[in-house]
């Protein structure tokens, strides 16, 4: 795929050396927008939609955005908003709090590298802010002053929604652990 | 960082966009380009300002012609009418012209025999 197959060649920043066209953002930021849609929402296609709107959204106000770490922030953004949005129509999460998620299967019945799988599995059951919260930290690498940024909450609020999910997979993971004992 | 954080950041590593993404964001970019570049809208989307739905212009333009239909032959009818008055008052003319040549006629041919007759009567009354 050539620049010029992009009916846009709408440079980012002042700076002749920050020059960036919306091709390069793309692939600068697709394995990031993809993955924070996925671990969301657990479904490919799913995350893949999302991942296009976000790129669409991102193409139609592109000549007004900032190059660098306010680009990111806002593609992270958006793709929160569209990832929760997503969720909130479709109804594709299953109403199944934390307290009530099935038990993972205790390490002896399984190999530890389904543990990534299990963990992955009991976020999906988080409520949407919380889990968002999870996969901003955990998969961006965020601290929380950034995530409340983000997803626009107070910072004691993300701090919460860190400690009590933390506790909670702690807790489900050490059962099924303590189950093996 | 403890073990279970670790183990969340493993969990939730990044990963690549499915193979051919790249091509198919360009591609819907392009198609929202063209449609937003021939004016094309989805249906039910309203029509910006200054634009119309496709029937207000189709009635818009049956009553440009049904207008220019009706002017057109109304002009006709009118001009038909002021042919038809000239003929006619041609007409009345030329009865009025004979009239007269008829009445002048009659006249002349009637002084021609008064004449006439007073000569007779001259003619064959006695001298005293």
């Amino acid at each position: 795929m050539t620049e010029n197959t992009i009916p846009i060649t709408a440079r980012v920043g002042a700076e002749a050396e920050a020059r960036a066209t919306f091709s390069d953002v793309l692939r600068e930021h697709q394995g990031m927008v993809f993955s924070i849609a996925l671990h969301f929402l657990r479904d490919r296609s799913a995350a893949e939609e999302v991942a296009q709107d976000v790129f669409l959204q991102l193409h139609r106000n592109f000549d007004e955005l900032e190059t660098g770490a306010r680009m990111t922030f806002w593609v992270r953004r958006v793709t929160a908003n569209r990832a929760i949005d997503y969720i909130r129509k479709r109804k594709l999460r299953t109403a199944v709090a934390l307290e009530d998620a099935p038990e993972p299967r205790s390490a002896a019945e399984q190999p530890d590298f389904l543990l990534g799988r299990r963990l992955r599995a009991l976020i999906a059951t988080l409520p949407d802010q919380p889990r968002m919260v999870m996969v901003m930290r955990y998969q961006e690498e965020l601290m929380p002053t950034e995530i409340a940024e983000i997803l626009g909450m107070p910072v004691r609020t993300v701090k919460s929604h860190l400690q009590r999910s933390l506790a909670m997979l702690r807790e489900k993971i050490e059962r099924s652990m303590g189950d093996v004992h | 960082m403890d073990d279970l954080e670790r183990q969340l950041k493993d969990a939730l590593a990044r990963e690549e966009a499915p193979a051919g993404f790249e091509a198919r964001v360009v591609s819907a970019v392009n198609q929202a380009a063209e449609s937003k570049g021939t004016g094309a809208r989805r249906f039910g989307d309203r029509p910006h300002f200054g634009e119309r739905p496709r029937w207000q212009w189709i009635f818009a333009t049956a009553a440009a012609v049904v207008v220019i239909g009706v002017g057109t032959e109304w002009e006709h009818h009118a001009a038909m009418e002021r042919i038809k008055m000239a003929h006619f008052e041609m007409e009345q003319r030329q009865a009025g012209e004979a009239a007269k040549a008829q009445l002048q006629l009659a006249l002349r041919i009637t002084s021609t025999k008064l004449e006439e007759i007073q000569q007779r009567i001259g003619e064959g009354s006695p001298r005293y």
